[in-house]
């Protein structure tokens, strides 16, 4: 099976070292960790080049040059990567970066600093879920990336 | 037009109706020449000494209504009142000489009019303009008054706010910092049996995150060209911190991938937790220097050991920045508290830098240059950004003032106020040169004996 890849977006290097070691304790996905904005699209289109199947990014919204929100944005608004689940991990945004963060980036969970690790696993395997699905993928060959809760909800809900 | 007209009818007013020598009144200073609510039927004029006249609200707050001084008229809204009631209390300022005329003094032909009313309208009007300008520059004095003492109350309940949440963070990062510290000691004491862990565990613990991501992901396509290394195991090693040359000698010496990846993360995490420690002690101090000032330990400081403290802690900052250090050849001390100036200059440091990355600079420099003379010590921080926009430029020291829409401890504009009010403590000052070619923060502190 192809591993599905999360991107993690930070600035400072230890909290994205982090984040990194969080999401590597899931198994079967691979994880690239980027430290702005312009390095993860950079790997974006290399992994997308390289055939990879890009599922989520986690990114940090208060970093030097392009901030988490712009970013996400300029993502969804190009459609750089269809089906993509983005998830805004801030220790601070303000009212204006929040409104941008729904209306514009439409991110699909929002994750406040300090993260608590099991909510975080929790909201990263229940994205991973959705998009299993949503790709066509047979969930029964991703084991460790289901989240059971929102497998039932997705599957009885329709 | 108007006026001229008045000051005429004042001077025939004076002229014609207050030159009666028994009708002249001497008041001690002091002494009150009308009683609000009471009965008046007189105008006086002021020759000599003045009065004011103050009013009594029913809330019983006293304000003061009006200033009578030679020339002018006292009495003139209860005399010409129907009821006859003063408006206010007048007393005397200072020993006074009054004229006055009472209603036996008749009225003068005039071609104003041949009744009194008609005749003292202008000055009528003129009185009531008068005391409404004073009511409404009492009015804006008070508000601004309101504003300053909100600002004060402001300020003092963030003080103690933040000396709140300070205490708070400080036990907690207390012993965040002496757990991290002990759990150090206790992992030197468990490797001290396996020297090359105990290297690799130093090693990482010293040096911390010093790969990039790219750095990390170009490490990894060497170590998988070498083989006998699977893909897994060549990424978890591309993250570590070690040398690749390290890395072999070690597999070679016996110790597992699993071993080294283990025992380098161990001593990298312990690395971020003290980091971190520190970084948020720091923030804390911040704001405690702003809430509640004490007197900080003052010792004999090396000026050019703070500054180089002060880049060492900013490391992970300027790596994108080129800091050109200028010292002077002696190494000036100075009587001061290190911390108290590390947070000066970090403040100032870190502003320039934020400064740089807001305007995209392409080749962003801040100089750091110590100057001494036999009086003075000079520090001047100097970025070559973008400058400071001149309706700005007024306001940079003033607490809640910022540029910077993002961030938690930078963004609340409290580093410029710190900053001063630190320098000046130690009776020092800053300037602040700013042109589109870049700002200069130049910090003056005088030597002094003690």
């Amino acid at each position: 099976m192809k591993a599905p890849v999360i991107i993690c977006v930070d600035d400072q290097r230890e909290v994205l070292a982090a984040l990194y070691e969080e999401l590597d304790s899931i198994k079967g996905v691979r994880v690239v960790d980027c430290e702005s904005a312009d390095e993860a699209l950079e790997q974006i289109h290399e992994l997308l080049d390289g055939g990879e199947w890009i599922a989520l990014v986690v990114c940090d919204q208060i970093m030097p040059g392009t901030k988490g929100v712009e970013f996400l944005s300029y993502l969804k608004a190009n459609q750089i990567v269809p089906g993509l689940k983005t998830v805004l991990l801030t220790g601070l945004a303000t009212q204006e970066d929040t409104i941008r963060a729904i209306n514009q980036a439409r991110v699909s969970h929002y994750i406040a600093k300090p993260w608590d690790s099991e909510y975080l696993l929790k909201t990263v395997k229940s994205l991973l879920t959705e998009w299993i699905l949503e790709a066509g993928l047979n969930h029964q060959d991703y084991p460790d990336l289901i989240e059971p809760d929102t497998l039932y909800s997705l599957i009885c809900g329709e | 037009m108007f006026s001229i007209q008045v000051q005429n009818q004042r001077e025939w007013l004076k002229a014609n109706y207050f030159r009666d020598p028994a009708k002249m009144l001497y008041l001690a200073s002091e002494e009150v020449l009308l009683q609000q609510g009471r009965e008046n039927r007189r105008i006086f004029l002021v020759r000599e000494g003045s009065l004011k006249g103050k009013v009594k609200t029913a809330q019983q707050t006293e304000y003061e209504m009006f200033m009578a001084k030679p020339g002018d008229f006292v009495g003139i809204p209860s005399f010409f009142h129907p009821n006859h009631l003063s408006l206010s209390t007048t007393v005397a300022i200072e020993d006074c000489v009054l004229s006055y005329m009472d209603e036996e003094t008749p009225a003068i032909h005039s071609p104003r009019g041949d009744t009194l009313e008609q005749q003292f309208m202008g000055v009528i009007l003129e009185e009531w303009s008068h005391r409404q300008f004073m009511i409404h520059h009492l009015h804006k004095e008070r508000e601004s008054m309101i504003t300053h003492m909100m600002e004060v109350r402001r300020m003092a309940s963030l003080g103690e706010l933040s000396a709140g949440i300070a205490h708070e963070l400080n036990n907690a990062l207390s012993v965040l910092s002496s757990a991290s510290r002990s759990i150090y000691q206790i992992v030197i004491r468990y490797l001290k049996d396996t020297p090359k862990k105990l290297r690799v565990f130093e090693e990482s613990f010293q040096s911390g995150r010093i790969l990039s991501s790219r750095e990390m992901r170009d490490r990894q396509k060497t170590l998988e060209k070498l083989r006998t290394i699977d893909e897994a195991s060549a990424r978890q090693l591309s993250r570590t911190s070690l040398k690749i040359e390290t890395i072999a000698e070690l597999l070679q010496s016996g110790l597992t991938f699993q071993e080294i990846i283990d025992t380098n993360e161990m001593g990298l995490r312990l690395h971020d937790m003290e980091l971190v420690s520190k970084q948020s002690a720091h923030v804390v101090q911040s704001m405690r220097t702003l809430g509640a000032p004490r007197p900080a330990d003052r010792s004999d400081t090396s000026i050019k050991q703070v500054i180089q403290n002060s880049l060492h802690l900013l490391s992970g900052d300027l790596k994108d920045v080129t800091v050109e250090e200028v010292y002077c050849e002696t190494d000036p001390h100075l009587m001061v508290s290190a911390t108290e100036l590390v947070q000066v200059f970090v403040n100032l440091i870190k502003n320039a830098r934020d400064a740089l990355i807001q305007d995209r600079i392409q080749n962003p420099v801040i100089m750091i240059r110590l100057e001494s003379t036999e009086e003075t010590i000079f520090i001047s921080v100097i970025d070559n950004a973008l400058g400071i926009a001149a309706e700005n430029l007024p306001n940079i020291f003033s607490p809640s003032f910022t540029t910077k829409k993002m961030g938690l401890e930078f963004g609340l504009g409290l580093g410029l106020g710190i900053v001063k009010k630190i320098v000046q403590s130690y009776d020092g000052r800053i300037e602040v040169d700013s042109s589109p070619k870049g700002s200069c923060f130049k910090v003056c502190l005088p030597r002094k004996k003690f």
